[in-house]
């Protein structure tokens, strides 16, 4: 059973990828890959990982390790089940940046004070001696932000970090991203099945599906222009105030278990303008024009 | 009441030929008034620090309790000291190579050791070990010859540690080498299981949302396992440690029997024999009470280990 | 009708896949064998001894032989005979031990974890009176006090029991009363009752399981240490424990009357923690080990 089948996309310098999917599409599958954090009795069987013109799919261990947390950093869904709880939020990040970058304890404390202050945290010195049960959940997931920022990381990597917060503390930890972003100049994935917060956050869009992309695009052209029949679907399921007295439009059907994949392409079943060919043959990933790729046999 | 009346059981059969005498012995044992003035009674002795009349040692129980009580406490902390040496590293190593050989001896190891019954084990060692092998002594706490030359100063009542503190050596190495075979069979059934507990409890953290971003964060495997995640285990390891002490404590009562390890268990099981009443209530309220102090030195220790309880 | 074939579908699919993970284990198909093969003996003793439990003086303290393959004991009976009929004391005391205990201790449970308040508080004390004293000392106390017999013993270990029953059920019911559904259930004004047994106890019903199987194996070896101490079946009964205790004084010449009995007992408490293990394996994925 393949989680991920067929995924292929680039992030540039500095520039946000949103990845969108339903649940059970496999982002967050995707994103582990990156890292190479699947678990047993999971693995990666094949393709490449290329990070700063390496495949890192090659590497061994210690070149893993060296890389996680330090180039490339992963912030979690949930930032309660993700935070050690019998350790301190300050042994916590300082534990990263004295591996990493081989800080003495005194500078590893001062540099996560100047860190947790940057993420917004208040009363940051008596903070750094708090167990993570003691914050709220918000507060939780700036301490996951500035562990993820603390090694300087050329790729940031976002699963659905908001998800689990209310919305207002939301709208506080996105405009938090936008800024270190700005500050720091890290490249992000972001993760997310949110159509809003991408709108809001990201240069370019990758639409997942039952495992692989179905289509990729700049945000604008992607929200102004859908092409493939699931992001058209998922775009007009969002509801406009303009259409206040319609009923929410949604995609018939549901999420195919990957366990049983529809043949062809994987959207068929649920798509309105499946014909003959979609049911045998899976459409490639195309280039539509300089940006935009899709896949999809219907949408030339 | 009990069975086998303890009149008839102390005075003999003879008694039992003359009613009126019968009668009377019974009001002289107070054994004739209902039960529940009985317990009050008992209560009010209790805080006298009157146990009550051991009928088999013709002693106060207080004073057969005082004797007896050292020498199980001296088995007991030998059997938990093997038992947590052992039995923690065995379950969190069993846990950390996960389905290699190693866990799955260990598992079933531990398996035998909560499945087999302490007495038989006891016998089956003492078969084995000492008659067939002479390797340990069949029994007893020290040598009697050795007890005879070179006496051991009562300090605590453990003679491990007696002897230890006075440098007698020729009796410390005879009370190790009686110690060791029952102190094992002892905390055959306790090593299972806290091994097989430490290992669940180990597998459960490593599986737990934190140990993935300690990864994510390319920290080293072995402080991941054994500074993280161990951490993390400790709670269910010292609510364990609290459980295998009562289970030593009723193990105590199996094992001394049969190597004539003269301590409350033994005294017990000679109690139950006689139909002797008081010793085991005696024996009961001591064993209570341990093992609640035990529990409360526990509910401190998570304390300590847990930042998330707070009292 | 659709819904009825899928469900059946859905049950047969569990089964498969509990087939497929006992297949995987082959330490918890050992379990499931011996505990089967333990009923068996058990109902067919009579027809399995070779010799009836009755004394012949002639052949006492025979060594294992052709004729007696565990040997006779000090009274000249058959000790392989006597395990075997020994396996239905056991067997029985297993089994209504752990009956009595669940249908005391899951009520309670019930009730404690349902209500709350201060029925909730008050059970909860009493639980934890029982559990404060080690469960064999409760029994010894118990047994001194009334009198050493089967039933008596019975009725001891299931005390020791069922606060853990209790507990339990208490534990999933408080956790499953918080659950959305439930409200969804009583929004449609759906009965006490109904609550309880469609939802609350079905989800308690793995953990009972696999708890009861572990206690049907303690309560055998607890049961077989209150007979060794002579606080259990008296003699004759061919209880294994009291086996043992008489077995020891003719060791260690005569050592086959004493090592036999531990050997089934081990491998009957053996037999029921393997299969617990695997059931538990089978019902909860989450605590696979």
């Amino acid at each position: 059973m393949k989680a991920v089948d067929g995924v292929t996309f680039q992030i540039g310098k500095r520039e946000t990828l949103g990845l969108i999917g339903e649940t059970g599409s496999g982002k967050s599958v995707t994103a582990l890959s990156v890292m190479r954090l699947i678990k047993d009795p999971g693995r990666i069987v094949g393709g490449k990982v290329m990070f700063e013109g390496e495949n890192i799919l090659d590497k061994d261990d210690a070149f893993m390790r060296g890389i996680r947390g330090r180039r490339i950093a992963m912030m979690f869904q949930e930032p309660t089940t993700s935070l050690n709880p019998v350790f301190t939020i300050g042994q916590q990040i300082t534990d990263i940046t004295r591996w990493h970058l081989k800080m003495t304890l005194k500078n590893a404390i001062s540099d996560a004070i100047k860190k947790f202050e940057t993420v917004g945290l208040s009363d940051v010195k008596r903070r750094l001696k708090q167990y993570p049960h003691e914050l709220s959940g918000g507060m939780q997931q700036r301490v996951m932000i500035a562990m993820g920022i603390s090694c300087g990381p050329s790729l940031l990597i976002a699963d659905e970090p908001t998800t689990s917060l209310d919305v207002t503390i939301q709208s506080q930890i996105l405009g938090l991203i936008r800024e270190l972003r700005k500050r720091i100049g890290t490249s992000i994935l972001y993760i997310t099945h949110n159509l809003g917060v991408v709108a809001e956050l990201c240069d370019r869009v990758a639409v997942m599906y039952a495992g692989k992309i179905v289509e990729s695009a700049p945000v604008m052209d992607l929200f102004g222009d859908p092409r493939h029949p699931y992001t058209q679907g998922l775009l007009a399921s969002l509801p406009h105030y303009s259409t206040r007295t319609e009923r929410l439009r949604t995609i018939g059907g549901s999420v195919p278990d990957m366990i049983d994949i529809p043949s062809g392409c994987r959207f068929h079943p649920r798509c309105p303008r499946a014909k003959e060919i979609c049911i045998h043959s899976e459409p490639e990933l195309l280039q539509l024009d300089e940006q935009h790729i899709l896949a999809c046999h219907q949408c030339k | 009441m009990i069975p086998t009346d303890p009149v008839l059981a102390y005075f003999g059969e003879q008694a039992a030929t003359d009613p009126a005498t019968l009668a009377k012995l019974r009001h002289e044992l107070g054994l004739d008034q209902p039960l529940y003035l009985r317990y009050i009674v008992y209560l009010q002795n209790l805080f006298r620090g009157n146990l009550g009349w051991s009928i088999h040692t013709s002693r106060p129980v207080l004073q057969d309790l005082s004797q007896y009580f050292t020498a199980t406490l001296e088995l007991t902390l030998a059997a938990m000291a093997i038992s947590l040496f052992l039995g923690v590293p065995l379950g969190i190593v069993s846990a950390i190579k996960k389905d290699r050989a190693l866990d799955h001896f260990v598992r079933i190891f531990s398996l035998g050791g909560i499945s087999a019954p302490i007495f038989w084990l006891a016998i089956m060692l003492q078969l084995l070990l000492c008659v067939r092998l002479g390797l340990f002594p069949l029994g007893g706490r020290v040598d009697t010859m050795i007890a005879l030359t070179s006496p051991i100063k009562h300090i605590t009542g453990l003679f491990i540690l007696d002897s230890l503190l006075s440098a007698n050596w020729a009796a410390f190495i005879s009370c190790v080498h009686h110690l060791m075979l029952p102190a094992t069979a002892l905390s055959y059934r306790a090593i299972g299981l806290i091994s097989r507990i430490s290992r669940s409890s180990m597998l459960d953290v490593l599986g737990q949302d934190y140990v993935r971003t300690a990864r994510a964060y390319g920290l080293p495997e072995r402080i991941v396992v054994y500074v993280y995640s161990l951490k993390n285990s400790m709670i269910s390891i010292v609510t364990v440690v609290g459980l295998t002490f009562g289970q030593l404590l009723q193990g105590s009562f199996l094992t001394e029997a049969i190597f004539s390890w003269p301590g409350m268990g033994l005294y017990a099981v000679k109690s139950i024999e006689f139909n002797d009443y008081m010793p085991i209530l005696g024996v009961a309220l001591v064993a209570t009470v341990c093992y609640a102090g035990f529990n409360l030195i526990v509910d401190v220790l998570y304390t300590l280990v847990d930042p998330r309880i707070k009292y | 009708m659709n819904s009825k074939i899928v469900r059946i579908q859905q049950k047969m699919a569990v089964l498969g896949y509990a087939a497929h993970l006992l297949r995987r284990s082959p330490l918890s198909l050992l379990g499931m064998v011996i505990v089967l093969g333990l009923v068996l003996i058990g109902t067919l003793a009579p027809l399995i001894a070779p010799y009836p439990d009755v004394p012949y003086p002639s052949i006492r303290l025979n060594p294992p032989s052709q004729n007696h393959i565990f040997g006779t004991d000090e009274m000249g009976r058959d000790i392989f005979g006597r395990i075997v009929y020994g396996s239905q004391v056991s067997l029985t005391v297993g089994i209504i031990v752990v009956l009595i205990a669940m249908s005391v201790g899951i009520p309670l449970g019930l009730t404690s974890g349902f209500l709350g308040g201060k029925v909730d508080g008050f059970i909860m004390r009493v639980t934890d009176i029982f559990l404060s004293i080690p469960p064999l000392l409760l029994a010894m106390l118990i047994l001194a006090t009334s009198g050493p017999s089967i039933p008596n013993m019975m009725a001891a270990i299931a005390i020791t029991m069922w606060p853990a029953h209790a507990r339990l059920v208490r534990g999933n019911t408080l956790a499953i009363k918080e659950q959305s559904y439930i409200e969804a259930a009583r929004a449609f004004s759906a009965s006490t009752t109904r609550i309880i047994f469609r939802h609350i106890l079905p989800n308690c019903l793995s953990p009972i399981i696999v708890q009861t199987t572990f206690d049907v194996g303690n309560a055998i070896l607890w049961a077989s240490a209150l007979g060794f101490l002579g606080l259990g079946a008296r003699p004759p009964t061919p209880e294994w424990g009291l086996m043992i205790a008489t077995g020891r004084i003719y060791m260690p010449i005569w050592w086959w009357c004493a090592t036999f009995p531990g050997i089934a007992i081990f491998l009957t408490v053996l037999g029921f923690n393997l299969f617990g293990d695997g059931l538990r394996d089978i019902l909860d994925p989450r605590t696979r080990r």
